[in-house]
């Protein structure tokens, strides 16, 4: 394991101790005196940045996990192979601390059990409840080889990677029952995971030996399912959602942002944590990232525009109203720009390029969220929208919170890889 | 199914409808400096202490100046969209009419705020235990043989309870019996796939702050769609990342043969 | 109201202040009716109604005397009705004339009339003289057609500011119910009386209304849309400063004895058509005399005529504070009233409170009344007046009775125990009572007329904080009983028995009643005899809604007043649809409402509390001319286009006599018309809506209501703070800018009016001014209702006000 000393605390982290400080004071603020008391959020404006944010945007760039998981495991792309598990950490503490974020959030989160008997599957919500909650179950589970082997707990990395994939085909199955209450899909569901497994068993498929398969494969279809549905939310709103973002292909649209932003967000991750954490980040492999990254922002672009173009939405673009201008801001940044910016060999070459290239389409998506969320929500013309200092703040302190653990857990599990690419460990 | 019937008509903004509602729902005043909007109105907008608001709008129509009251409460949807959006079926449609509330249920998400039409569910911002607030219809008075408080204060008949059915009929017999008294539409006899309550005028809906151009049919609609092919995509993926994993990994482990000398994988599998 | 085609609402603003009567105007509109509404704002009950018609404060008279022109000159009367049952064809004195604003027998140095020269031409019996042709030049409806000939429209819009074609749309929509088969209802209020010409008004609507035929029908009718829940209950007890229980006259210093009282106030009809209610005046006196002082008051003694006291000056409301202002009043007791917000030209009656030795103020809440020592701006030490305050409880929380405007009685229990030491007002007045005889016994002057009273209400001799009288003894002494074993009109009554009928009252001491009227209210002694109790939905056999079993309604509950005149002379009602009596020739009786006497068709003539019969177009009671004539207001923006007399020549000047305090506004000055009025949301002076927190949301500051043209002119925004004065004095509220409001184009210039509600005080959960601070002392002719409608003012914006 690669751990390089340098000095603790850095500045670096005194800031973030004392975010998280200002966030953990602020959220005991909020469950004393009511979301209203540190929240500028209204009737009009129900969900705002914690919801754009947090919710949306967190999730969206935690889509790491998955792309790379699925990449490297079930598609082949075993060279990536390095990045794997800083991908699955990020995501993983991604997922917790949106999680954290979800329960400042919602009003009454002393109910959020409840979603495991009072089954409402009409309700994308449900799905996207239920998705987070297994999925971050598989985070988990895709992360604990890590500790097993800092602590070199073969015997229960040996139990875990025989029961995992039972457990996984439990899941599966009983998500599907929620999501139809019907047996029969459920059954459907698990004969294909059963068939699978057994067919790996008995060696008639290739078996991935460090990962179970099927765990890497809920997590895709887990993350699949729920970062469309985070679209889906907003199918409901036909009337208030502007019409530049309110399509039916809005899932797909979630769906694909967020596997675009997944090799992004690896890059830039990978590269801001060199310092932090100190090791040394594999260039060549982010450039290959790099190299993927037009296609699929131009994809999305694609689609982006036919859709507009299909359903007569045109003229709304050129409209000089805060939603037509929020529109282009998030075209131009999060796609146009990063597609002429990667395709420039000499930058996908280098540190600094590839950094901030990648920059803008994060803020692109965050922006896409914010849109679809805040501003392309439209309300009564009293109500005005804009976050208090204190909600920014709550958002940082979370963030800050899992940043500092994320160094802590870098430094002290063996999640990177140094640069040698026989990847053998220490 | 029980449904209200609302004719602005009728109405003569006496809002002794808004205090009976605060009255028999135990909600407490609000401070209000003035007037918040056009006319007498107060409060601006429903609040979780506010369930019902009289709007005053001073028009001009066939050059006359009209002086139009609205009446803003829940509609009581017949495929409520609030209700869809609840994750955990604590917005529930009785089969008597109302849509209800269970605060034990509900998780405080506010994704029933988001998906109304009506902009109708309240949250209350300001508690530690905050509830979603709306006109319950009156559920309690209902189950007990009686109309709603508003229904019964009204001194004009402006708001009149009953069968759905039967409403729905007397406000097409108004519209018939007086069709230049009228617009010619009963708002919410088919509006996001009808609604409990409906609303009769003599202006443009829109004139007194109803949404037009919703659409006929329900909202939950464009949610089903994308929600109905779950269970075949979760089968499909789990087919299709079986066979492409298949493919892909058969492809490199054959490579891996044919190359002997490739290194071994990383990790070992513990076995 | 149900029955209307056409329903005229003036000078009230039925949908905000009375919405239960609305609920029937929806009905009626409901049924093709139209409604009409002539307000100088475009009100809530405006935008009920189909035609609205403005009209500037204070020209009522103009208004409707251009109608009753319309009538006339089109010949848009019901003749048959006109000349049956009115004064119209009765022959005037020569002696009288009309002049420049001025009736005949003038003085101005009293400013009062003689009016001796107003009455009627009387033949040999005493009768007056008829033309049934209506065509001698001096009968009333001769006379009427040249006094209203000057009314022609365009000369009333001159006056009023309306807008000619709708002003002439209303006269030929309304006037369209002079047919038979059509009824026109009228709904008036404050916006009528309270003017200096007020009484006149309400002459002008009746003429109307008589002339169309539109007087007992149902579906007719002229409406008073009483105030305060029981005002009309207050007023049929005697209330009023000039009047004992049953609309009896309080006796002057002129009524030497009962004998003399019974002359001065009993008319005489030599008609033997007439029924001439009024003559039984000395039994319902000798009664309520009887009802007072018991075995007391008796033959001998002249039933106790000498105790009561005996009006020698005027006891209105203006005089009085006057007279407190001057320091010649030492008490008050405010039993639920509230004049330092109700009263007019408040700053002065808030001073007169000053100058009381003692007030009692007996109420739900602590009024701006009862802590007008300690108000904004005032010092306590300065105010030496000794305050109390008596804890009342509501009305839910006591039993009784109450009388609304239909003089529908209805009988209401308690619903809950009162709060904390609240008594109800009977425990009061009987605790009360009850220690002033205990003051009396032992010293006093002139003690009998305390000591004597017949007090016994089930609740013991001296006062007990917890036994409430017995109100069911108050309703059963109110009915009255027979003090004797006697026989009326061939039956027998044992002593004690109630009296089942006020035809029955007699003036030998043998019965006694409380309020004449009221007499069949109870006609037995047990609880289940309160006829004001009766809560049975059955109708009358005419099914017009009288619900005959519902509650009680005086007199003798007859549900609709001078019915008789709904009928033809053969007893066939004008309009069979909705036939409110009908003579059965058969059975040869009345059927549908109680009938104004039971005497067939012919016999007896309709309108049987007027001396002559007759329904009187023309009056000769008023102080103030036998026909109504446009003044201008107290203050006015423009002279009377009319004559030369500015204001009503009959009018007691307040400026003139008492003039401190007293100040009036000019044009110069004061260039707008101001108005105040009430909205929906609040009651009255307020202590009753701002202390509840939904109420106070609803409206939580006083507003004043300007025109979006004036606003402009005086850079005014909606929202902004304003400042309203009058000569009197000054006061703060939000401008309310808006559409509802227009500016008069007068026959000289164009005029503006505000509006200003006068719900606020400096007590309760919202507070804000009164706006009684800029009213006037002025008051009716007649009445004495001070002008709270019209005066003159000005509008500023509030400077580094928001
Ligand atoms: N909610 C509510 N209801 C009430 C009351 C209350 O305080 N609140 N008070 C009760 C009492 S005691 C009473 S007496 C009644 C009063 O009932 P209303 O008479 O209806 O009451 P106001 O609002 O004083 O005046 C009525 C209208 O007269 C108009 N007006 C002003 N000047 C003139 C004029 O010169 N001529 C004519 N024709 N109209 C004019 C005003 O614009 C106003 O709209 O209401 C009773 N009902
Ligand atoms: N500028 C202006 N001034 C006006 C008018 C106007 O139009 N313009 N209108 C005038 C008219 S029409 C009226 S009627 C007067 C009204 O003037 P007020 O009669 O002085 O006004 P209210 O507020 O009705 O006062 C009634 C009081 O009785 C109390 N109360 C209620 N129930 C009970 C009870 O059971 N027992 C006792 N003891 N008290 C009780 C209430 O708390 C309240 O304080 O104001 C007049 N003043
Ligand atoms: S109006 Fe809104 S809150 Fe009411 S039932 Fe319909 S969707 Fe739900
Ligand atoms: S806030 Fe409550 S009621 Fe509304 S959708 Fe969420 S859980 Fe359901
Ligand atoms: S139905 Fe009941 S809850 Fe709804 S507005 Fe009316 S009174 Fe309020
Ligand atoms: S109670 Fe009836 S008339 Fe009054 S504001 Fe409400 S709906 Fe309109
Ligand atoms: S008397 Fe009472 S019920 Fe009747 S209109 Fe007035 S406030 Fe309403
Ligand atoms: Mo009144």
């Amino acid at each position: 394991m690669s751990t390089t000393n340098t000095r603790f605390p850095t500045i670096g982290q005194i800031v973030l101790g004392l975010l998280a400080v200002v966030g953990i004071s602020l959220i005991a603020y909020r469950f004393v005196y009511g979301i209203g008391a540190v929240a500028n959020l209204s009737d009009g404006y129900p969900w705002g940045v914690w919801i754009a944010l947090d919710v949306l945007t967190g999730i969206a760039l935690a889509s790491g996990g998955f792309v790379m998981a699925g990449t490297i495991h079930l598609f082949g792309g075993r060279k990536f192979h390095a990045l794997a598990r800083p991908a699955i950490l990020t995501a993983f503490l991604g997922y917790l601390l949106f999680i954290i974020g979800l329960l400042v959030d919602i009003g009454r989160p002393w109910n959020i059990w409840k979603a495991m008997y009072s089954w409402h599957h009409e309700s994308p919500m449900f799905e996207v409840a239920w998705c987070v909650m297994l999925y971050t179950t598989v985070l988990f589970l895709e992360f604990l080889p890590a500790v097993f082997e800092k602590f070199s707990l073969t015997r229960i990395h040996a139990y875990w990677h025989s029961l995992v994939p039972w457990l996984i085909m439990f899941m599966l199955g009983f998500f599907t029952l929620a999501m139809t209450y019907s047996w029969l899909w459920a059954g459907i569901i698990i004969c294909i995971l059963l068939l699978w497994e057994l067919a790996m068993r008995t060696k008639l498929m290739p078996r991935d030996k460090q990962m179970p398969i099927i765990l890497i494969m809920a997590g895709v279809i887990f993350s699949c399912m729920h970062q469309s549905s985070l679209g889906t939310l907003f199918l409901i709103v036909p009337h208030k959602l502007h019409i530049l973002w309110y399509t039916p292909i809005l899932p797909a649209l979630f769906l694909l942002s967020a596997i675009m932003v997944a090799p992004a967000m690896v890059i830039v991750e990978a590269i801001l944590t060199e310092k932090s954490v100190g090791h040394k980040a594999h260039t060549h492999l982010l450039s290959r990232l790099g190299q993927v990254i037009p296609y699929l922002l131009s994809l999305y672009l694609l689609l982006k525009v036919a859709d507009v173009v299909g359903r007569g939405a045109v003229p709304y673009v050129f409209m000089l109203n805060a939603q037509a201008i929020s529109w282009w801001a998030e075209i131009t940044i999060g796609c146009i720009v990063p597609i002429i910016l990667f395709l420039d060999p000499a930058i996908c070459n280098s540190h600094k390029g590839l950094l901030w290239s990648s920059v803008p389409v994060i803020v692109g998506i965050l922006w896409n969220r914010m849109n679809v969320a805040v501003v392309g929500i439209k309300v009564e013309d009293w109500e005005i929208y804009y976050p208090k200092w204190s909600e920014l703040f709550i958002t940082m302190g979370i963030i800050s919170i899992g940043l500092l653990v994320f160094q802590i857990l870098a430094k002290n599990l063996p999640i990177y890889e140094s640069e040698a690419p026989s990847g053998a460990h220490n | 199914m029980k449904a209200m019937l609302i004719d602005a008509t009728r109405c003569v903004g006496c809002r002794s409808c808004q205090i009976a509602c605060k009255e028999w729902n135990n909600l407490p005043g609000e401070q209000t400096e003035f007037f918040a909007a056009k006319g007498y109105q107060n409060p601006r907008d429903l609040s979780a202490k506010t369930w019902t608001l009289i709007t005053y709008n001073e028009l001009k129509v066939n050059n006359r100046f009209e002086w139009v009251f609205g009446k803003r409460q829940c509609f009581h949807c017949q495929e409520p969209a609030c209700a869809t959006a609840c994750p955990v079926r604590a917005l529930e449609k009785t089969s008597a009419g109302p849509v209800v509330y269970h605060p034990n249920l509900c998780l405080g998400c506010r994704y029933c705020q988001l998906a109304c039409p009506f902009k109708i569910p309240r949250f209350e911002w300001h508690s530690p235990v905050p509830k979603i607030t709306k006109c319950t219809m009156c559920a309690d008075r209902v189950a007990a043989g009686l109309e709603p408080a508003c229904a019964k204060a009204c001194p004009t008949d402006a708001i009149i309870f009953g069968e759905r059915e039967t409403l729905a009929a007397e406000a097409e017999n108004r519209i018939h019996r007086n069709p230049r008294g009228y617009v010619h539409h009963v708002y919410g006899k088919d509006e996001v796939g009808g609604t409990c309550v409906m609303h009769l005028s003599n202006v443009p809906f829109a004139e007194l702050g109803f949404s037009p151009n919703l659409p006929r049919r329900s909202l939950v609609q464009h949610v089903q769609h994308a929600m109905q092919p779950i269970p075949f995509l979760i089968a499909g993926l789990g087919i299709a990342l079986g066979a492409i994993s298949w493919i892909v990994n058969r492809r490199i482990e054959l490579q891996e043969k044919e190359q002997q000398q490739c290194p071994q994988p990383t990790h070992d599998s513990p076995q | 109201m149900v029955h209307s085609n056409v329903a005229m609402i003036i000078g009230s603003n039925v949908v905000e202040n009375h919405p239960v009567a609305a609920k029937w105007l929806t009905r009626t509109k409901e049924k093709g009716a139209i409604i009409i509404s002539v307000d100088p704002r475009y009100t809530r009950t405006s935008s009920f109604a189909d035609i609205y018609c403005k009209m500037r404060s204070g020209t009522d008279i103009a208004f409707v005397n251009g109608m009753i022109n319309y009538a006339l000159q089109n010949n848009y009367i019901h003749r048959d009705y006109v000349v049956a049952y009115t004064n119209a064809s009765f022959i005037i004195s020569d002696k009288y004339s009309f002049q420049d604003g001025l009736f005949s027998g003038y003085d101005p140095s009293t400013r009062k009339y003689d009016r001796a020269s107003w009455a009627y031409e009387l033949d040999a019996q005493g009768n007056p003289q008829k033309d049934p042709t209506l065509q001698h030049p001096r009968c009333v409806f001769q006379i009427m057609k040249k006094h209203f000939a000057r009314y022609d429209s365009e000369t009333v819009c001159k006056i009023t500011g309306s807008p000619r074609d709708i002003y002439e749309q209303v006269c030929r929509v309304y006037t369209s119910t002079w047919a038979p088969d059509r009824v026109g209802v009228w709904l008036y209020a404050m916006g009528t009386t309270q003017h200096t010409h007020g009484t006149q008004n309400i002459r002008a609507y009746s003429i109307l209304q008589l002339l169309l035929g539109n007087v007992g029908m149902a579906g007719g009718g002229i409406n008073a849309l009483r105030g305060e829940s029981n005002v009309q209950g207050s007023t049929d007890m005697g209330l009023l400063f000039h009047l004992l229980p049953g609309y009896l006259a309080s006796p002057t210093k002129a009524d030497a004895n009962l004998a003399a009282y019974i002359k001065n106030y009993t008319p005489k009809a030599s008609d033997p058509k007439s029924a001439n209610w009024w003559g039984n005046y000395s039994k319902y006196i000798t009664s309520l005399l009887k009802a007072w002082y018991g075995e007391q008051a008796t033959r001998e003694n002249d039933f106790a005529f000498h105790y009561l006291p005996k009006r020698s000056a005027d006891y209105s409301w203006i005089s009085l504070f006057e007279t407190m202002y001057a320091g010649q009043i030492k008490g008050l007791i405010c039993f639920g009233q509230n004049p330092a917000v109700g009263g007019p030209n408040a700053n002065k009656e808030r001073l007169a409170l000053h100058r009381l030795e003692w007030m009692v103020s007996v109420d739900l809440w602590e009024t701006e009344t009862a802590s007008f020592w300690k108000r904004p701006g005032v010092n306590p030490a300065d105010i030496a007046t000794e305050v109390f305050l008596l804890p009342a409880c509501s009305s839910v929380e006591k039993e009784g009775s109450i009388s609304n405007s239909g003089r529908w009685v209805q009988w209401r229990h308690k619903a809950v125990e009162p709060i904390g030491e609240a008594k109800s007002d009977l425990w009061i007045l009987d605790a009360l009572c009850k220690s002033v005889k205990q003051e009396y016994a032992s010293d006093g002057v002139f003690p009998a007329p305390i000591l004597h009273l017949a007090w016994n209400y089930g609740n013991g001799e001296s006062v007990d904080a917890h036994r409430e009288p017995d109100v069911q003894l108050v309703a059963r002494e109110v009915n009255g009983n027979f003090t004797r074993d006697t026989s009326v009109q061939g039956k027998a009554f044992q002593k004690n028995d109630q009296v089942p009928s006020f035809a029955l009252l007699q003036d030998d001491g043998s019965s006694s009643s409380g309020c004449w009227i009221y007499c069949a209210s109870y006609p037995g002694l047990e609880a289940k005899d309160n006829q004001m109790a009766r809560r049975n939905k059955q109708d009358a056999a005419n099914n017009i809604g009288l619900y005959p079993s519902w509650a009680w309604c005086w007199p003798m509950n007859r549900r609709i007043l001078y019915n008789r005149a709904s009928v033809d002379a053969n007893g066939n009602p004008w309009d069979a649809r909705r036939w409110v009596v009908r003579w059965n020739t058969e059975a040869k009786r009345w059927e549908g409402d109680v009938p104004d006497g039971g005497w067939p068709p012919q016999e007896k003539l309709p309108f049987i509390m007027k001396p002559e019969g007759y329904a009187g177009l023309w009056a000769t009671s008023l102080v103030d001319g036998p026909l109504p004539e446009h003044y201008e207001p107290l203050e006015s923006p423009v002279s009377n286009l009319m004559s030369s007399q500015q204001v009503s020549p009959a009018i007691k000047l307040w400026h003139t006599s008492n003039k401190e305090m007293n100040l009036v506004g000019d044009f110069a000055r004061f260039p707008i018309v101001g108005t105040t009025y009430r909205v929906s949301e609040h009651w009255q002076a307020g202590a009753m809506t701002r202390n509840l927190p939904w109420l106070s949301e609803l409206v939580p500051d006083v507003f004043v209501e300007i025109g979006v043209d004036l606003a402009q002119q005086k850079g005014i925004e909606n929202g902004n703070r304003v400042i309203v004065e009058t000569a009197r004095g000054k006061m703060e509220g939000y401008a309310l800018v808006t559409r509802r409001f227009e500016p008069f184009q007068l026959h000289d210039k164009v005029v503006h009016e505000i509006g200003i509600i006068w719900h606020f005080g400096y007590n309760g959960l919202v507070q804000g001014d009164s706006a009684n601070v800029l009213t006037p002392h002025i008051g009716d002719a007649n009445t004495m209702i001070p002008e709270f409608k019209a005066f003159l003012c000005n509008v500023f914006k509030k400077e580094g006000g928001a």
